[in-house]
């Protein structure tokens, strides 16, 4: 860490050991906060449910300004007590929150299965098990993250300025047994809601399932082996230790991968403060065999088959992450600071000698260190009667950035060519806040956002090296608007509108120029019925881009298309109708198109179904408790429009797990592509030449990379 | 279940219409421009033998810059103490690859139009494209005359050794059916060409000498090849 950054964490360090000093009683409940009273684990294994509820281990939500909500007690619980968990109340229709049952119901082998948990959201992992996935949301193309804001216990995860994507949010170093829930915010309807928070924001929290000592060893298809090990005190059910480490040698040539991840969290109450601690550390290597040209298969080549050697990549991540909580009487505040330092080195060669006669491969490295902050107040009022929530909140975030690209000769992988590197200081400086009055069954909430951006950028390469500098600045100014109606205890309507933005890469930015942001306006209509047993939601949502573009990664380029238009509906369901049983689904349709053109945008997703389900069934036998399992999440894609008036493959995928606990051992089967379905991850349009001695063709022609077949793994667990 | 999904997807974008573009395929054909073969130098040609070998054309969104003059409109009092320089053809940027045919072709420019095949391309603005000449380039053969001379001349093969870039293509193209004709001007190909300055000699063309020079240059000239869309009647 350099110097400058080293002042910069301690300065924040200070400035939370500050925000600790002050102490306040707990906040009360927010109405509406939905309330799931059921039996904890202890229970479901034959120990008595209904005893009554521990109020004090109730606890305020996270640092989103979101409602307060009930955090799990099962873990601090004396056996036989009831545990009462609770979900922030939803302010839109399409805000859900999937809770570890529903994480836990089907295999989840990485971070595609932990983003598939999003409704509506399609991930590809189209370069190999360590580069970040591209993401599909509510008719955007994300690429690798420009479109969805996605944070893991309060760390940002996407990447400003990034060479590779602008927003690139790699995920890989998650380790999926590690997440507590996720709480997914679609579409830009609240004030909390940063940078890349287009199409929506998706929050991963942490926490594991059980407490105790859990050790686990996996072994599968293509010598896919993981081992795990997780701690967790019993009497604080947030914290926790985890190591994972997993590698295999892939479904084809060219894919094997390894990586090891660390993730811990600690929480403690001191008087009425709660202070958070989230580390992390984090390192991958893995191998790409790149993008598959359809007409080579209908020539002869294999579907698993290798175009371009050496690519592949390697990244490393270390995160911490310190907050206060601090409850008074008529709120909370909540203050955080985080530093990430992340570094990724890629190579990829997606159009073979096409441009350059030793070969189009590309190496890309990026080093980026941020250090950001944020502080979060609410506080609530009680004007005539009625109830008034305020919620401010500040942040600050520096990222501090080393780029290059370079390119490398297919023969022999050495550099021959750099293309450009800089350097790069990003600063971004954030102020929000939401008002909400409650009279009776409504709740009309107001807000609106300020985010103000400031680059620095040195650009390396220029005047034959000497370097040329420039800088630019500019500030983005959303709104939040929301409306709610309580129809009896279980129906809720919602209307929604809200502004988001991406900021733009820095690269693209000439000096003295006002930063540009790309500015998406949205809204939403729709309903929500919840009761203990079951949650169905359904929306009808849009937004408008008035300045987007079409950025073709796999290429490199952009192309601006003016105002864009995207609508669609979605529907979910959350359903426990029986003890043991559990059904969570989701389907989205959506459009995107361009206004100017009257005609689609490409890549979208138009249909995407999910549904996740589990049943177990406890009970005691010889003296022991035995608890199998079953689960499955499958997974429909519908055919996503490509340029030139085609369609991609539809894709259905079905995952399936059975596992049988018998006391504190537990055997687990997964099985991944059931049906071994030959399909594509990722289709994309665009000219290649893998043929150094031929005129190529310059025209677009269909590539795909290649899913992975049917895998199976098992995996021994052992809880002590 | 795919064909409930395709289905569905069907449906749901009905109403959008596609994604702004379509592939399509077009007929190229081949011909020279009519008119008699005069050399700025006086020269009257008679062609026996005219052989073009092409090796693929491909058509670009990019538009060719061909201006030569300084707009009507532009009023420029020092125009005449110190001239502009204006675009010559060559600076222009290609653009995005909208069409190509890439199967090698000889033809006969003596013939009224030779089909070349059938192009690949798609939808959208079309502004230039490029012409690659096989290995045998152009090869004319002939009787010059100027008064009482007479020069009889076989250029031998000369082939530009890079693609010709830049040709002027400004087309619309949509899914309506037609070709694109291009048509070689052989006079402006000849049209440097001084038959008396031939070198060591005319048949075959001295390689060294100032004619074969006007000859090489005519055939590296974009402006000489002409590219229209006919549409189909």
């Amino acid at each position: 860490m350099s110097h400058p950054r080293l002042i910069a964490v301690a300065c924040a360090l200070a400035w939370a050991a500050e925000a600790y000093a002050h102490e306040d009683p707990d906040e009360p409940l927010d109405a509406g906060a939905a309330v799931d009273v059921r039996p904890s684990p202890e229970a479901v294994f034959g120990f008595d449910a209904g005893t009554p509820v521990d109020a004090a281990a109730l606890a305020p939500t996270g640092p989103d300004g979101g409602s307060p909500s009930l955090e799990p007690a099962d873990a601090g619980a004396p056996l036989g007590t009831t545990v009462v968990r609770s979900s922030r109340a939803p302010r839109s229709a399409s805000e859900v929150t999937v809770t570890q049952d529903v994480v836990q119901a089907a295999p989840r082998s990485g971070a595609t299965d932990l983003l598939r948990l999003v409704p509506g959201l399609v991930a590809s992992q189209h370069s190999g098990e360590g580069k970040a996935q591209q993401l599909f949301l509510r008719g955007f193309d994300a690429v690798h993250g420009q479109d969805v804001e996605l944070l893991v216990a309060g760390l940002p995860v996407n990447e400003v300025s990034h060479v590779h994507a602008l927003g690139y949010a790699d995920l890989n170093w998650l380790i999926p047994a590690a997440v507590r829930e996720v709480r997914v915010t679609e579409g830009s309807y609240r004030a909390f809601q940063g940078d890349f928070a287009v199409a929506g924001t998706v929050q991963y929290e942490l926490g594991l399932e059980e407490p105790g000592l859990t050790l686990s060893a996996s072994y599968g298809s293509y010598n896919r082996f993981r081992l795990f090990a997780g701690v967790r005190p019993t009497d604080a059910p947030e914290t926790f230790a985890a190591v994972e480490y997993v590698q295999g040698d892939g479904f084809g040539p060219q894919r094997a991968f390894g990586r090891v991840s660390l993730l811990g969290q600690a929480t403690l109450k001191v008087g009425n403060a709660r202070l958070r601690a989230v580390v992390g550390s984090a390192g991958a290597r893995f191998d790409s065999p790149g993008v598959v040209p359809q007409a080579a298969v209908d020539a002869g080549a294999g579907f698993f088959d290798v175009f371009g050697l050496r690519q592949g990549g390697s990244t490393s991540r270390h995160q911490l992450l310190l907050g206060a909580e601090l409850p008074h009487e008529s709120g909370r505040t909540t203050l955080e600071v985080c530093g990430v330092l992340s570094d990724l080195l890629l190579r990829n060669n997606f159009t073979g000698y096409l441009q350059h006669a030793e070969g189009d491969g590309l190496e890309q490295q990026q080093s980026n260190g941020l250090v950001g902050a944020r502080a979060v107040h609410r506080r609530h009022f009680h004007p005539f009667d009625s109830l008034v929530t305020l919620d401010l909140g500040l942040g600050g975030r520096r990222d501090d950035i080393h780029q290059s690209q370079r390119g490398y000769r297919e023969v022999d992988g050495a550099p021959y060519r750099d293309d450009f590197a800089a350097s790069i200081v990003q600063t971004a400086v954030s102020a929000w806040t939401e008002v909400a009055w409650l009279p009776a069954r409504w709740r009309f909430m107001l807000g609106g956002r300020l985010d103000v951006l400031h680059y620095d950028v040195r650009d390396e390469l220029a005047f034959a090296g000497a370097g040329a500098t420039r800088s630019a600045f500019g500030p983005h100014w959303g709104l939040k608007a929301g409306v709610e109606r309580a129809l009896g205890e279980a129906w809720r309507l919602f209307l929604n509108y809200g502004d988001g933005f991406r900021s733009p890469q820095a690269r693209s930015l000439s000096d003295g120029e006002r930063a540009p942001f790309v500015h998406v306006r949205g809204a939403e209509v729709g309903a929500a019925f919840t009761t203990a047993k079951v949650d169905v939601r359904g929306a009808l949502f849009g937004s408008y881009v008035a300045n987007d573009f079409f950025f073709d990664h796999t290429v490199g380029t952009t192309v601006y298309v003016g105002s864009t238009l995207r609508g669609g509906a979605q529907a979910s369901v959350t359903a426990r109708p029986i003890d043991g049983l559990l059904l969570s689904g989701s389907v989205t349709g959506a459009t995107a198109h361009v206004v100017q053109t009257d005609s689609l945008l490409p890549y979208f997703a138009p249909l995407v179904a999910r549904l996740d389900a589990s049943y177990s069934h406890p009970f005691q036998a010889w003296g022991l408790a035995w608890t199998p399992r079953v689960g499955t999440g499958l997974t429909l894609i519908g055919p996503r429009p490509l340029p030139y008036d085609e369609f991609s493959r539809t894709v259905f995928l079905a995952d399936v797990r059975a596992a049988l606990r018998v006391g504190r051992v537990e055997l687990v089967v997964d099985a991944q592509n059931l049906f071994d379905s030959r399909w594509r991850d990722g289709e994309f349009v665009f000219p290649s030449n893998w043929n150094p001695g031929a005129a190529p063709s310059l025209l677009p022609a269909r590539h795909f990379t290649a899913g992975a077949p049917r895998t199976v793994a098992a995996t021994l667990e052992v809880h002590l | 279940m795919k064909r409930v999904a395709l289905l569905l997807v069907s449906l749901s974008l009905a109403a959008c219409g596609g994604t702004a573009q379509t592939r399509r395929t077009f007929p190229v054909v081949v011909s020279t421009v009519p008119g008699p073969l005069v050399t700025d130098s006086g020269w009257a040609v008679t062609l026996s033998s005219a052989q073009l070998s092409l090796a693929s054309v491909r058509f670009f969104s990019g538009e060719a810059l061909v201006r030569r003059g300084p707009l009507p409109w532009r009023f420029d009092p020092l125009g005449w103490l110190v001239p502009s320089a204006w675009a010559h053809p060559g600076h222009y940027v290609p653009g995005a690859a909208m069409g190509e045919l890439l199967q090698p072709l000889t033809v006969d420019l003596l013939a009224a139009e030779t089909p070349w095949g059938t192009a690949d391309g798609v939808t959208g603005t079309y502004g230039s494209l490029q012409l690659s000449l096989g290995a045998e380039g152009l090869r004319l053969k002939g009787t010059a005359t100027k008064g009482a001379d007479s020069v009889v001349f076989d250029t031998g093969s000369f082939a530009p050794p890079a693609a010709i870039e830049g040709v002027p293509f400004s087309h619309v193209m949509d899914t309506s059916a037609g070709r694109v004709r291009v048509a070689v001007d052989l006079a402006a190909i000849l049209s440097r060409v001084d038959f008396a300055l031939v070198g060591s000699g005319a048949d075959p063309l001295d390689p060294a000498s100032p004619a074969f020079n006007g000859f090489a240059r005519g055939v590296e000239d974009s402006s000489v090849y002409h590219a229209t869309w006919e549409a189909a009647e």
